[in-house]
């Protein structure tokens, strides 16, 4: 019995290590993807602007 | 109490430390430090059997490319059943752990077929692509994405999917399709590049 | 029929827009990358359906299923190929319309739609005895194993466009040349 309630605890605690970890790096990956293409698309702007004013 | 953290966040300190390490390969001027070092390695590449066959006769290198593709159209086609169906979008009659456990094994061959094809490419063109800023984000964009998928999607969606929160599992579904679509725009790029 | 479209591709060729999408560095790469990256989207579902048939992916979900929900992600990624396709071949009629890989390539679509179709066919008329079978029988596992090869060369074919192999300036054999549809005395590409 005791040993039931320490794997669940243990698989409770792992289960919130790795959703915190799917967090960190969702939230990452969608920022950094989000300034890496507005900065992409900003810059051929730039640059066609500059060609063709 | 940093004891603590680490015992019962072990992945998701790995994690940070992993995101801080490939900031720092970006953007910290430590690939500046390594970069030089390379070109020996990537003309010895061009110097292989691959890089020898890729560079001297242009139809191989072409059906290499073409099989990259197939590759990639399977890579893609798993993600976005997998992530779709985390999202609400596709396969919704069908329960979430079985489209996401079978994707991943289309997945696994899909990526498979590109790296094996990608290694040849790669070869082929060593001393080009050597001298190209989106090939190299395309490697940082590549490695992030199978430590993504291997050690943060995988060991997440091992877990009963209904117990976890929502809103996680579709940030993972949109960061898993932003960080291929990355991978795959950035490699078609490299093809415009030099 | 030779004559014929190589005038339709000059004429095309000589429209503004042509010349514009062609001579545009950004657009023009941008319609060509749309083009290979929705290749995940139609293809990649296209693989599934097909794999699920072979009992290779998803075997555990009735096939119906798996053919009918990632039909119209398969569609809208087929639909962007057709468009883009269109556009990319307007950007370079002339060279496109004489290059043997666009040429088979062509064939093979009408090919892979005909098998689509008988595909679509023999399944709809049997499909609720295998349904929930992990492969399918043999007559749609046929079909699926010919979409699948055919598919592929297609893609093969559509990469070799790139390559200037067998271009009616360069190739020095006829009978690629008569495939091809070259016309004597053309100057332009």
């Amino acid at each position: 019995m005791a040993n039931d309630t320490n794997s669940e605890n243990k698989d409770g605690i792992k289960m919130k290590d790795d959703q915190a970890a799917a967090l960190v790096v969702a939230q990452a990956f969608i920022v950094f993807s989000a300034i890496y293409w507005f900065t992409q698309i900003e810059s051929v702007r730039e640059l066609l602007q500059l060609a063709y004013g | 109490m940093i004891a603590a953290m680490f015992t019962s966040y072990p992945r998701t300190l790995t994690v940070v430390a992993a995101l801080l390490v490939l900031l720092t390969l970006a953007y910290g001027g430590a690939m500046d430090a390594v970069y030089p070092s390379l070109l020996g390695v990537f003309e010895w590449l061009e110097t292989t059997w691959f890089g020898v066959i890729g560079k001297t006769w242009g139809a191989a290198f072409a059906f290499v490319e073409a099989v990259h593709l197939l590759g990639l159209a399977l890579l893609g086609g798993s993600v976005l059943a997998g992530d779709g169906r985390l999202l609400g979008v596709v396969l919704t009659d069908v329960p979430m752990q079985t489209v996401v456990v079978r994707t991943h094994r289309v997945f696994v061959f899909g990526l498979s077929i590109c790296l094996a094809t990608g290694v040849f490419m790669a070869c082929g063109v060593a001393t080009k692509i050597y001298y190209l800023p989106v090939y190299w984000f395309k490697m940082l964009a590549l490695s992030a994405g199978m430590l993504f998928h291997f050690q943060v999607r995988q060991p997440l969606l091992s877990h009963d999917i209904q117990s976890l929160n929502p809103v996680v599992v579709k940030m993972v579904a949109v960061a898993s399709i932003l960080v291929w679509f990355m991978v795959a725009a950035t490699g078609r790029w490299i093809g415009f590049s030099g | 029929m030779n004559e014929l479209i190589h005038n339709l591709a000059i004429w095309l060729d000589d429209t503004e827009w042509s010349r514009m999408l062609h001579e545009s560095y950004y657009m023009y790469n941008w319609v060509e990358s749309t083009h290979v990256l929705t290749l995940m989207v139609s293809l990649g579902m296209l693989f599934l359906i097909d794999l699920r048939m072979l009992g290779l992916a998803l075997p555990d979900v009735p096939a119906s299923r798996i053919a009918e929900r990632l039909n119209l992600p398969m569609l809208v990624g087929f639909a962007v190929m057709f468009i883009t396709g269109i556009l990319l071949f307007y950007a370079v009629p002339v060279r496109t319309s004489q290059s043997l890989w666009f040429r088979i390539k062509m064939v093979l679509l009408a090919v892979c739609a005909v098998n689509a179709f008988l595909f679509h066919k023999r399944m709809n008329e049997s499909v609720a005895t295998w349904d929930t079978e992990p492969r399918a029988p043999s007559r749609i596992r046929l079909g699926a194993m010919l979409s699948l090869g055919f598919w592929s060369i297609v893609v093969v074919c559509g990469r070799f466009i790139a390559y200037d192999w067998f271009d009616c300036d360069t190739s020095p054999n006829t009978l690629i040349d008569i495939v091809s549809g070259c016309i004597d005395g053309q100057t332009r590409f």
